[in-house]
């Protein structure tokens, strides 16, 4: 099957403009393939050229070497656009227009016809939980409502690829859950993902495949499983375990003689993340509905 | 599964409306129109005020007609300019484009709507304008004629009447009518050769004071490059081969703005001239034409 997304080769570089002529290698000798109906996660430092890759992706920006397709389809070619939802990083839309209105707009420009934008807006509102909110102007919409109204105006005609650049940024750990389980609703609708986030547990969550980029170069990239098992470690997890059993324990591995050793022992550390929601919701985070 | 997508088309009218309608409801939501409101209150005012100005009744038709063609120029001038002069540079600024561009949207329908939708607003206000000033003039006119009406129907000498009588039929010629409508939409045209102008130097400049500035001045230009080089022409003794080609240049990049002053002519009385209107509309529309195709070349390659 075709590849939802192909990069060959992309390299990028600005020129800078100054005196001295600079340039900018924001991305380097990039290769990558994303299959249909996977979600990959693109991570790295600030800096490291994930926008950029994205933006070249989605024909805003053009490359200087090598090519990007969407299935199948050159960047460069406005109809490789057909099929795709682009949430950019900070997303700012139209100010003057209501969430509802705003929908209308980027429906239209989908190509959908105005009975279609109407049942799906009303739909995609529901999602994104901003039903309260659809005839309020967008001047009045905080950081994370305008990031749930990006995600709705992503999907609004139905595409199969789906282009996230940091969606959970500046959002509460509520509605980043909330994004997660938008997420993971993609795939099971079959809509293939490209995320690049700075949120690794949640990228952890959610990704199939992640590729770890680095001044502009991929340097890791494999499945999810695969990187995240540290095949030679073990981790035991005891309740209520006395002192003198760990002493015990302890002792049993020193005797044992091969070439294991105990490398840690202590509380297992939470997440900030699972803490804040423990104590602001009540709940576990993990009983997902 | 998804079905297999429909064919895109590559140019769709319906996106080029869609831009351009946004661009009109972006436009009047940021109250631009406020500028008409101040509009107005100019023709109601100098309606009330002229008749202190001056006894001869044509000549307060005159002045409100001077007035309110002076105030329409003026506002399409500085709207063509200022207004158009924000719509890409903002929209680049404030990263709305990325989402717009990630649609199926080709940039030259995006260019286009997006001028279609500033040219909306002037289209708009002054159609508004024309009918206030139709309104005000007409009102003026019928109170003028009615004064001396009742004053024809007293006793006078035969030159008084006849006095009265060509005061009567001149200011039947001075109250709305068709001709009013060609000044009009010369102001109308000049705006739209503007407003191109504008959108093309806004794809390229690092400002937007840069691009209001270099728009005034090339306004400037195309207003005084006839007369400035009429002069240069018959006052030079000898034109050097680069002198008139630079001459050429000058008048083929910047539009001879005086052709689109029909007010004075209009508004005097005179007739206009066989082929004028079908002059300025070919020379309106080459020029648009020519600076859209400019603006989409640079914005075409444009890293956003
Ligand atoms: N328009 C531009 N002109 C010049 N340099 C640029 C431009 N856009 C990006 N860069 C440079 O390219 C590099 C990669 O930037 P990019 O925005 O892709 O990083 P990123 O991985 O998205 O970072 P972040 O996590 O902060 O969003 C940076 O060094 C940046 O300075
Ligand atoms: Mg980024």
């Amino acid at each position: 099957m075709e590849p939802a997304v192909s990069i060959r080769g992309l390299t990028k570089v600005f020129r800078v403009p100054s005196l001295k002529r600079q340039r900018v290698v924001a991305v380097r000798d990039l290769s990558l393939e994303v299959a249909s109906g996977e979600i990959y996660g693109l991570i790295g430092p600030n800096g490291s050229g994930k926008s950029t890759t994205m933006k070249v992706l989605l024909g805003l920006s053009r490359p200087t070497r090598g090519s990007t397709a969407i299935f199948g389809r050159d960047s460069l070619s406005v109809s490789s656009r057909i099929d795709v939802g682009f949430l950019p990083e900070n997303p700012y839309f139209y100010k003057f227009l209501t969430g509802e209105e705003t929908l209308h707009f980027y429906g239209r420009l989908g190509g959908l016809r105005r009975k279609e934008i109407r049942e799906r807006s009303g739909e995609l509102l529901a999602l994104v939980g901003l039903e309260e909110a659809r005839h309020r102007r967008l001047s009045g919409y905080s950081k994370g409502m305008l990031q749930r109204i990006g995600l709705a105006q992503a999907l609004i005609q139905r595409p199969r690829l789906v282009v996230l650049d940091e969606p959970t940024a500046g959002v509460d750990p509520a509605g980043s859950r909330r994004i997660r389980d938008l997420i993971l609703k993609m795939r099971d609708d079959g809509i293939t993902v490209i995320l690049s986030s700075h949120l690794l547990e949640q990228v952890q969550e959610v990704c199939d495949r992640v590729g770890i980029i680095f001044q502009g170069e991929l340097c890791r990239e494999g499945p999810m499983k695969d990187l995240m098992a540290i095949e030679d470690q073990t981790e035991i997890l005891l309740e209520k375990a006395s002192p003198e059993l760990l002493e015990k324990l302890k002792t049993v591995i020193r005797e044992h003689g091969d070439e294991s050793a105990l490398l840690s022992m202590g509380h297992p550390r939470t997440t900030l993340e699972r803490l804040f929601l423990e104590e602001t919701s009540g709940k576990s985070p993990d009983t997902r509905e | 599964m998804n079905p297999s997508p429909s064919p895109h088309r590559l140019c769709s009218p319906i996106r080029v409306w869609v831009i351009a309608r946004n661009t009109l409801t972006q436009l009047v939501r940021q109250r631009a129109f406020y500028f008409l409101l101040v509009f107005s209150l100019v023709i109601l005012l100098a309606a009330m005020l002229i008749q202190n100005f001056t006894d001869d009744a044509s000549r307060q038709l005159k002045i409100m007609k001077d007035m309110s063609f002076f105030a329409m120029s003026i506002f399409c001038t500085i709207f063509a300019i200022v207004a158009t002069s924000n719509l890409i540079p903002r929209d680049v600024e404030d990263r709305t484009l990325y989402t717009i561009l990630a649609k199926p949207v080709p940039r030259l329908e995006y260019l286009v709507g997006k001028y279609a939708g500033g040219m909306l607003v002037i289209f708009f206000s002054l159609a508004i304008m024309t009918v206030l000033l139709y309104l005000a003039l007409y009102a003026r006119q019928q109170a003028l004629m009615a004064e001396y009406l009742v004053v024809l129907n007293r006793p006078l000498s035969p030159e008084g009447r006849e006095d009265i009588e060509l005061i009567l039929s001149q200011l039947k010629e001075a109250g709305p009518s068709w001709r009013l409508l060609t000044a009009v939409l010369a102001i109308g045209l000049q705006a739209l050769v503007l407003g191109a102008l504008t959108l093309f130097i806004s794809t390229f400049a690092s400002s937007g004071l840069f691009t209001v500035v270099v728009a005034f001045v090339a306004f400037f230009v195309g207003y005084i490059e006839p007369v400035v080089l009429d002069y240069w022409r018959s006052s030079a003794e000898s034109i050097s081969r680069l002198g008139s080609f630079v001459s050429y240049l000058v008048e083929l990049v910047f539009p001879n703005f005086q052709t689109f002053n029909l007010v004075d002519g209009v508004v005097s009385g005179a007739a206009l001239a066989k082929g004028t209107m079908a002059k300025i509309l070919s020379m309106a529309m080459a020029y648009v034409g020519v600076y859209l195709l400019a603006a989409y070349f640079c914005f075409a390659e444009k890293e956003l």
